[in-house]
């Protein structure tokens, strides 16, 4: 089979080509398959993706990519939210930050080890940055790297790790230097999840699901050359990780919410619904739907930013994070209002489920909270 | 005739038109001459119509032919948006929504009437806070207009109101209603907002200038558009510049040893202020697009944006004057002027409440028509 990639160049053809393969490639009861088990399913289309160089289309192709423009990435971000397709939960680490980090820090020989870790072999990537009492403080992080001879000796405990329990590689922050400033004796490492004294302990979620872990380290050592950056150089280095968390893979989270809110209102009208004729419920889904818009449009503007002006500071990321986690939840709060006692029965979906999950998107990748610090304190010019 | 508007101009013109009108209006309007007028002490809203004669933007978005610097809607918004930042008094926003609507709905010999002297500053006019549900009615009998219409938005001295009238057989036309003070007259309402002038219009045997449409329909439509358009950016406007303000007042005072602008509590309210801005900055991008488009689902995004901006305006303007404490509950201060222009625009181009229902009627018509209303180019 030839790999849909090599029409990249034709934007058309190309859609119609993911189009076509999405159709023929994805289970129609994939659902049933996720839910039985997520991680199983998740590596499959994993997989999938892979063999027709979908996976990490944006790569370059020096490291298994596909050199893939923003247009195309943002064709297929699109045809797998259309398709209604999976969401690669357990491989974000791996898709966006991993690439963000290594391509910017790494030194030759990271990028040519780890980097077809993901895009030839399908590994899975974890983060090591969170702690018990480093959370939105990350700074204020805790866990050590001693340096012995050509390795480095890590000691702590990280929390909030996605994946970790089925993760090979871990992107670690731990304190290398206890005198410095705070920022200044963080250094960055490549830990490998398999080394002795590396201890992951799934945490159990308010839905019922298990995707975090905490993590426990003991006397695990690392190889100097798995030091990503200079040492002390962790925090500048963290910067390029975190600000992976915005562009394409936000406007799929969104276009995938503005699909599923017209199939569920289209559903509505054909089945004459009750809240329609409700005037609250659906004054309440028109405000919501025109927000929905709005963030769309936002989306787009955070790739336009991307490409045409990348370093530029822009709030825009910002405003996508904030707006579009709080939209989700907004629109669970009101299906499950809709709902009535229907949403009351225990399943692992639905708008209660959707609902409590939502939590996940207003905490993580900087809580919602920091985010309002932000557009404050950079938006506004407010002082710290 | 169906008016084709010209696709936005570059980016780069809108912001520098943008910068050169709020360049003028810095000094020509600032708050200082706003205070000064609602005082009675100036004539701010005269001056401005001289202004706006003198530098084109009302002819902004008409095309050449009728003297007009075809910037289309796009060119509108930014006047707007600009005009609302500085709480411009006056009635240019009456007057340019019944420009567009004469444009798209008005025959030739009506658009050679009346647009050239839109454009030389002469007539303004005034036309119903909202064109779905006017306030009362008027009757045409015997080729004149009879009867009274409540809440009029545009100048009391305006010398044409555009407004619906019932002809025989229970139907719907509008018209250029000409105040001559005698068989029509047009008195001020004191009003809140005293920014803007509120009028009620009454007739007595005065002659209109009727527009024929074969879809009167539509021409309400089309002046609620473009009423709502201006609303929309004139909320975003003096949304953003009173939270501007508000930020800036709190950069400035300290108490508890402290400046306010660094509590946290404030700094969040502040944030949150803002990202509602935003969001309706870009859901009136979302309805001007679509306007300019002559989109079928123009009019659905037109409704969802101008009552997303002006409760977002009134939300802001309520916020920032707590936020102020007791120097924005005077009269000195700007809050109350922002909120009452913002309690006004809520009200205009019809409730907000019905602005969704309309809109969520139309979306259920494009769903049974299986089309979708949210596609957006890339």
């Amino acid at each position: 089979m030839s790999k849909l990639v090599d029409l990249k160049d034709d934007p058309t053809a190309f859609r119609g080509a993911v189009r076509e393969w999405l159709n023929k490639a994805l289970p129609v009861d994939w659902r049933a398959r996720h839910r039985e088990d997520s991680f199983k399913f998740e590596r499959w289309w994993f997989n999938e993706l892979l063999e027709v160089g979908l996976a990490t289309p944006h790569w370059p192709a020096e490291f298994g990519g596909a050199d893939l423009n923003l247009a195309s990435q943002v064709i297929v971000a699109d045809e797998i939210a259309r398709a209604d397709g999976p969401d690669l939960k357990m491989y974000i680490v791996a898709l966006t930050h991993v690439p963000a980090t290594l391509l910017r820090w790494g030194t030759g020989e990271q990028k040519a080890n780890y980097l077809p870790s993901v895009s030839r072999r399908g590994e899975v990537w974890c983060q090591g940055f969170s702690e018990p009492s480093a959370g939105s403080d990350l700074a204020s992080l805790r866990t050590s790297a001693f340096r012995d001879g050509d390795e480095y000796v890590v000691n702590g405990q990280k929390i909030w790790s996605s994946g970790a329990m089925f993760a090979r590689y871990c992107l670690l922050l731990a304190r290398t230097d206890s005198n410095a400033k705070k920022h200044a004796g963080i250094s960055y490492f490549i830990l490998d999840m398999q080394t002795a004294g590396v201890e992951p302990r799934p945490i159990k979620q308010a839905t019922g699901e298990s995707e975090f872990c905490e993590l426990f380290l003991t006397d695990v050592r690392v190889p100097a050359r798995d030091r990503i950056g200079a040492e002390g150089q962790g925090w500048e280095v963290a910067q390029s990780t975190l600000s992976a968390e915005r562009g394409v893979y936000g406007y799929g989270i969104t276009e995938r919410l503005c699909y599923r809110v017209q199939r569920f209102y289209s559903e509505a009208v054909c089945s004459k619904a009750d809240w329609l004729e409700d005037d609250q419920l659906r004054r309440e889904f028109m405000t919501l739907f025109g927000r929905m818009q709005a963030l769309r449009r936002m989306t787009r503007r955070v790739l336009e930013e991307s490409e045409h002006a990348p370093s530029a500071p822009s709030m825009m990321p910002v405003f996508v994070k904030l707006i579009g986690t709080d939209l989700h939840q907004q629109f669970a709060d009101l299906l499950v209002r809709i709902a009535g006692i229907n949403a009351q029965e225990l399943a692992d979906e639905g708008p209660l489920f959707d609902f409590i999950a939502s939590f996940g998107l207003t905490i993580s990748a900087g809580t919602n909270e920091i985010m309002r610090n932000i557009v404050a304190e950079r938006g506004l010019g407010m002082p710290r | 005739m169906q008016i084709q508007y010209p696709n936005a101009p570059a980016v780069e013109d809108l912001n520098e038109m943008a910068e050169s009108i709020a360049g003028v209006l810095a000094t020509e309007c600032d708050n200082r001459r706003v205070h000064e007028f609602i005082a009675g002490k100036n004539d701010l809203d005269a001056q401005l119509q001289r202004l706006a004669v003198e530098l084109g933007w009302l002819g902004i978005g008409l095309p050449e032919a009728f003297g007009g610097l075809d910037l289309g809607l796009d060119g509108l918004a930014v006047l707007h948006r600009q005009l609302g930042r500085r709480l411009a008094p006056g009635g240019l926003i009456a007057t340019l929504s019944a420009a567009q609507c004469l444009l798209e709905h008005a025959d030739e010999r009506q658009r050679a009437r009346y647009l050239p002297d839109i454009v030389s500053g002469r007539p303004q006019i005034a036309i119903p806070a909202d064109p779905e549900r006017p306030r009362g009615g008027l009757m045409l009998r015997n080729s004149a207009l009879h009867g009274r219409i409540d809440m009029l938005l545009g100048p009391a001295d305006a010398q044409y109101a555009f407004v619906p009238f019932e002809i025989e057989r229970g139907e719907q036309q509008w018209g250029m209603v000409e105040i001559d003070s005698v068989g029509a007259r047009l008195a001020r309402r004191s009003t809140w907002d005293a920014t803007r002038s509120v009028c009620v219009l009454d007739c007595n045997r005065a002659p209109v200038d009727m527009l024929n449409s074969t879809s009167p329909a539509s021409v309400r439509d089309a002046l609620s558009q473009h009423l709502a358009l201006a609303v929309c950016w004139d909320s975003v406007g003096g949304a953003e510049a009173i939270l501007l303000q508000t930020v800036h007042y709190l950069k400035g005072r300290t108490q508890f040893d402290r400046v306010l602008a660094s509590f946290q509590a404030l700094k969040h309210r502040a944030a949150n202020l803002a990202v509602e801005v935003e969001v309706s900055s870009r859901l009136n991008e979302q309805a001007l697009d679509a306007a300019v488009r002559r989109d079928p689902d123009a009019a659905l995004w037109t409704q969802l944006a101008k009552a997303k901006s002006s409760d977002m305006y009134a939300l802001v303007t309520q916020d920032c004057l707590q936020l102020h404490g007791g120097v924005g509950f005077t009269w000195e201060f700007d809050c109350h002027l922002f909120l009452k222009r913002a309690r006004l625009n809520q009200a205009l181009a019809g409730d907000n409440r019905a602005n969704l229902d309309a809109a969520e009627a139309a979306l259920a018509q494009s769903v049974r028509a299986g089309r979708s209303v949210v596609e957006l180019t890339q």
